[in-house]
C-alpha cells in the first residue's frame, strides 16, 4: 500500500478524517447514511471526469471544455433518448459526440500547436454557444424509461448508482496509472516533453490520448447528470471544470505536469465535497460553497511548492 | 573601478552540512591581476567554496580576509559590495528579454525623468561586447541565441559592473575552440583591469594557457596549491583523482565492410544541406563543427526529432523517407543529448525510471511492468558503470552531471542497440567520469555497436574516432580517416 500513500496522499487522509469527525461531532447528521450517500453520489461525477483530467494535467494539459461539454451531453442523451426510444441508441450518440470533441481538443493542441488551456476554452465557447443552436429550450424527459433514470437515482445494494458506475470504472485507472508503462509516458511528457520525445515516445499520439479518454468519461457524468435532473439542460454543468480541476491539483497533481495519482484526486474531491456538505450542515450561507475550496486550494498548492522546495 | 584590490584571502574554511563535511580546511589567495585555477572532480567542494564567497552559504569557521583585512560574508548582497562576480554554469538569464536588457538588468541607464534611455543602453552594451570582442546583436532576444551566445552575455553581465574578484565556473564547457580563444582574450583583459580570477574547470589543457596558480581539492580537503610552472597535467590529475588515469585508448586501425547505417541528400528547411554518409557496423565516426555548423542539427534530423525537408535513411537495408523519434528507437537507434538538463533527464523521475524510459516494453507481461525485473536490470548497470548513487530510487537531480550522463548512457545501453548518437557525451563531467565514459565509448564499438561521436574536445575525438566528419555551415566539408590528420587540419576544414 505504501506506493499508494505517499506523503501527500497521507496529509490528505488525514485532513479528510479530522474533517469527518468534526462534522459529526457538530451534527450528528452528517454520518447518516442518506447523507453519506448524497456526498458519495456527488463527488461521483467529479471523480469519473477527474480520472481523466488526472491524466491530462499529469501530461502537462489541461481541458476547460468539460463542463460545457457535460451540459451538451445532457441536451443530447435526452434529446436523441426522446427521439429514438433506445437508450442506447442515446449512449452511442453522446460517445461519438464526446469522442469527436476529444480528438479536436487534441488535434488542435497537437498538430495546430495551440496551448491546450487556450485551445479548449476556445471549445468551452463553442460548445457553450452551439448547444444553443441545437436546441434553446431545456429538454424534457418525454421517454419514461425507467432504466434512464435508475442510472443516477437508482441504488443497488443501497449503494447509489453513479458511486457504482464510478466504482466500476475506478479500477481500470488504477491499474493504468500504476502498473502500465502509459503511465510513465505521461510522466515524462508532462515533466520533459524533449526528453520523452527523444526517448522514442510519441508526445503527440499521447497527448491525444489523454483528451480522448477525458471527453469519453465526460460523456458519462454528462449521462449520470441528466438521469439525476431528469432533463437535458444547456447550463447545467456549468463550472464544473474548476470543480474538477481544483480537486485534481488539490489532490497533489501539478499544474506543471509530472506528477499526479488517482487516490490523492479521489481524496482531493471527497475533501472538497466534506466541506461543501459541512456548509450546509453548518448553516453557513451557501455562497460560502465557492469560498471555502478557493482558499483552500491555494494553500494546498503553496504547501505543496514548499514540500518540493525541501526535497530539491 | 577597484583600483585598490590586491587580493581576497580564503583561509582555513569549513563548512559542514548536517551529515557531510563539505569543507575542511581549505585555503586559497585570488590576488589582482591573476588566474587562480579551482580543480576538483565533482562533489570536491569547488561548488561550496563558491557560494561561501557569493554569500549564498556562509562559513562555520575560518577567515576571509580582502586586502588583508578581515571581513565578513553574510548575504549575496556583502559579495556584491565588494565587488565579488560569479558566472555559474546554469544560464541564468531572462529568456524574453534581450541581450541588452540582460546585461544592464541591474542598472538600467535612465534619463532625468527617469525613464529608461534604450538608445544609451544599447550603444553602452555595444561597446561592452565589442570591448570583450565578442560580437552580438544586442536587440536579439536571448531566447533566440544559442547556448554558448547565452554564455557570453552572462560574462558580460558580471564583468559590466565593477569587479574585483569574477569566478566563472566552467566558462568553457559549451563553447566552440574560437569562443573559447575569445574568452582568454577576455581574462586577459579582466587582469590588465586589475581584477582577481577564479578559474574553475575541468579541462587541463585551458589551466596551462591562462592560470598562474592551480589549487586542487578532493572530497573537501585542500590537496595542493601550485605555481603553473611548477606543475604538469599528470601530476594535477593525481592530485585531483588521488590515482592515476590511464588517458590512452587501444583502438587499432581496421577497415569496417558492413554498412549499418547509410544517410543520403539529408537536408532539413533551416539548417542541413545534402547531407550524405555511411556508418559502418563497429565504427566510431566523429563528427566535429564550431558552433552552427550544424552537428547537434544533423544528429536530431538523423533521429526523427526534427524534421527533414528531403533525403532519405537506410538502417539495416530498410529506406525510410519519413520517420520520427520511435521508428528509429524501435530501429535500434539511440541518442544522447548535449543538454542534459533540458533535454535528457526527467527531473520527476528517479533513477530507474529514468534508465527504463525507452525500453519499458523489455518489462512488460500483459500490460503491467514487472518492477522486480526493471529494478534488477537497472541496479546491473548502476553497477557496471559505477554509478554514485545509494539506490535506483534515488531522484536523479539529485546525482551529480557525470553521474546523470551515466544514467542517460544506461537508458539506451540497457537495451537492444545498433547506433548510437553521442552528442558532446563529456560536457560538464568530471575527468574520472570523463575517462570512464570515453573507455565505455571504446568497448560498445569494440563490441559491435555503431557509433556517431559528437564532440568539441579535439583530444577526444581524434583518439576514439576511425573517421572524422568535419562540417561547416550546414554542409559537411572534409572527411579525414584515422591518424591521417592532425588537429589543425581538422581545424581548417571547420571554418571554410
Amino acid at each position: 500500500m505504501k506506493k499508494y500513500f505517499q506523503s501527500n496522499e497521507s496529509i490528505l487522509l488525514i485532513l479528510l478524517i479530522i474533517l469527518c469527525i468534526f462534522l459529526s461531532v457538530y451534527n450528528p447528521q452528517f454520518y447518516s447514511i442518506q447523507n453519506i450517500n448524497s456526498i458519495l453520489r456527488s463527488s461521483s461525477t467529479v471523480m469519473i471526469v477527474a480520472f481523466g483530467m488526472t491524466i491530462l494535467l499529469t501530461s502537462g494539459e489541461v481541458d476547460l471544455s468539460v463542463g460545457a461539454l457535460m451540459s451538451f451531453v445532457t441536451v443530447i442523451v435526452m434529446d436523441v433518448i426522446n427521439i429514438s426510444g433506445s437508450v442506447f441508441l442515446g449512449f452511442v450518440a453522446v460517445f461519438i459526440f464526446c469522442l469527436i470533441i476529444g480528438l479536436i481538443n487534441g488535434l488542435v493542441r497537437t498538430m495546430l500547436n495551440v496551448n491546450s488551456l487556450i485551445a479548449t476554452l476556445a471549445m468551452m465557447l463553442i460548445l457553450q454557444g452551439s448547444v444553443y443552436i441545437y436546441s434553446m429550450a431545456a429538454i424534457y424527459n418525454t421517454h419514461l424509461i425507467p432504466l434512464f433514470t435508475f442510472i443516477g437515482q437508482g441504488f443497488v445494494f443501497k449503494i447509489p448508482m453513479p458511486v457504482i458506475i464510478m466504482l466500476s470504472i475506478l479500477p481500470f485507472f488504477i491499474f493504468l496509472l500504476n502498473y502500465t508503462r502509459y503511465a510513465r509516458y505521461f510522466t515524462a511528457i508532462g515533466s520533459n516533453p524533449s526528453s520523452a520525445s527523444l526517448s522514442g515516445i510519441n508526445n503527440n499520439k499521447f497527448k491525444i490520448l489523454g483528451f480522448v479518454i477525458t471527453s469519453l468519461l465526460v460523456g458519462v457524468a454528462g449521462i449520470i447528470l441528466a438521469s439525476l435532473m431528469d432533463t437535458g439542460q444547456q447550463g447545467s454543468a456549468k463550472g464544473f471544470e474548476l470543480i474538477v480541476i481544483a480537486a485534481v491539483l488539490l489532490g497533489g497533481t501539478s499544474f506543471k505536469g509530472g506528477s499526479g495519482t488517482i487516490i490523492g484526486t479521489i481524496l482531493g474531491i471527497l475533501i472538497l465535497k466534506v466541506i461543501d456538505n459541512g456548509i450546509i450542515l453548518m448553516s453557513i450561507p451557501q455562497e460560502f460553497q465557492l469560498v471555502v475550496p478557493g482558499v483552500i486550494l491555494i494553500l494546498a498548492v503553496y504547501f505543496d511548492t514548499l514540500r518540493k522546495e525541501k526535497n530539491a | 573601478m577597484h583600483n585598490s584590490f590586491q587580493s581576497l584571502n580564503l583561509k582555513n574554511i569549513r563548512k559542514e552540512f548536517p551529515g557531510v563535511l563539505a569543507l575542511d580546511n581549505v585555503s586559497l589567495k585570488a590576488e589582482a591581476g591573476k588566474v587562480h585555477a579551482l580543480m576538483g572532480e565533482n562533489g570536491a567542494g569547488k561548488s561550496t567554496l563558491i557560494k561561501i564567497l557569493a554569500g549564498a552559504y556562509t562559513k562555520d569557521e575560518g577567515k576571509i580576509l580582502f586586502n588583508e583585512k578581515e571581513i565578513n560574508i553574510t548575504n549575496p548582497h556583502d559579495s556584491l559590495n565588494l565587488g565579488i562576480k560569479v558566472v555559474y554554469q546554469e544560464i541564468s538569464l531572462i529568456p524574453e528579454f534581450t541581450v541588452g536588457e540582460n546585461i544592464f538588468l541591474e542598472k538600467f541607464p535612465i534619463n532625468d525623468f527617469g525613464i529608461i534611455n534604450w538608445k544609451s543602453l544599447y550603444e553602452e552594451c555595444n561597446n561592452l561586447l565589442k570591448n570583450i570582442g565578442f560580437e552580438l546583436n544586442v536587440k536579439e532576444k536571448v531566447s533566440n541565441l544559442s547556448i554558448s551566445e547565452q554564455q557570453i552575455v552572462e560574462i558580460a553581465r558580471a564583468i559590466f559592473q565593477n569587479a574585483s574578484v569574477v569566478v566563472m565556473d566552467e566558462p568553457t564547457s559549451s563553447l566552440t575552440p574560437k569562443e573559447i580563444e575569445k574568452l582568454f582574450q577576455v581574462i586577459d583583459k579582466l587582469k590588465k583591469n586589475n581584477i582577481a580570477i577564479i578559474y574553475i574547470t575541468h579541462k587541463i589543457d585551458e589551466i596551462f594557457k591562462i592560470a598562474n596558480d592551480v589549487t586542487v581539492l578532493r572530497d573537501g580537503k585542500f590537496i595542493s596549491h601550485r605555481s603553473i610552472n611548477e606543475t604538469s597535467e599528470e601530476i594535477l590529475i593525481q592530485d585531483m583523482v588521488g590515482r592515476k588515469v590511464d588517458q590512452k585508448f587501444d583502438r587499432p586501425v581496421t577497415s569496417f565492410s558492413d554498412v549499418q547505417m547509410k544517410v543520403e541528400n539529408l537536408s532539413t528547411k533551416s539548417k542541413l544541406k545534402n547531407i550524405s554518409f555511411k556508418l559502418h557496423k563497429g565504427e566510431i565516426l566523429g563528427f566535429f563543427g564550431l558552433m552552427g555548423a550544424g552537428r547537434t542539427e544533423l544528429a536530431k534530423a538523423i533521429y526523427g526529432y526534427d524534421k527533414i525537408s528531403s533525403g532519405k535513411i537506410q538502417i539495416d537495408g530498410k529506406t525510410y523517407k519519413r520517420f520520427n523519434t520511435q521508428i528509429m528507437v524501435e530501429n535500434g537507434i539511440g541518442y544522447v543529448t548535449e543538454d542534459r538538463k533540458g533535454e535528457g533527464i526527467v527531473k520527476d523521475m528517479n533513477v530507474r525510471e529514468n534508465m527504463s524510459l525507452p525500453s519499458l516494453k523489455l518489462f512488460e507481461m500483459f500490460f503491467t511492468i514487472s518492477k522486480k525485473k526493471e529494478k534488477k536490470l537497472t541496479n546491473e548497470y548502476i553497477q557496471k558503470f559505477d554509478v554514485k548513487t545509494p539506490s535506483s530510487e534515488r531522484l536523479v537531480t539529485l546525482l551529480s552531471g557525470g553521474n546523470q550522463q551515466k544514467i542517460l548512457l544506461s537508458r539506451w545501453l540497457l537495451r537492444n542497440l545498433k547506433v548510437i548518437i553521442l552528442d558532446e557525451p563529456t560536457r560538464g563531467v568530471d575527468i574520472g567520469a570523463k575517462t570512464e565514459i570515453l573507455k565505455l565509448i571504446n568497448d560498445l564499438a569494440k563490441d559491435g555497436l555503431s557509433v556517431i561521436l559528437m564532440t568539441s574536445e579535439m583530444n577526444d575525438l581524434m583518439s576514439l574516432s576511425d573517421r572524422i566528419i568535419v562540417m561547416a555551415g550546414g554542409k559537411i566539408s572534409k572527411e579525414f580517416g584515422r591518424n591521417n590528420t592532425s588537429q589543425e587540419d581538422i581545424f581548417k576544414a571547420s571554418v571554410v
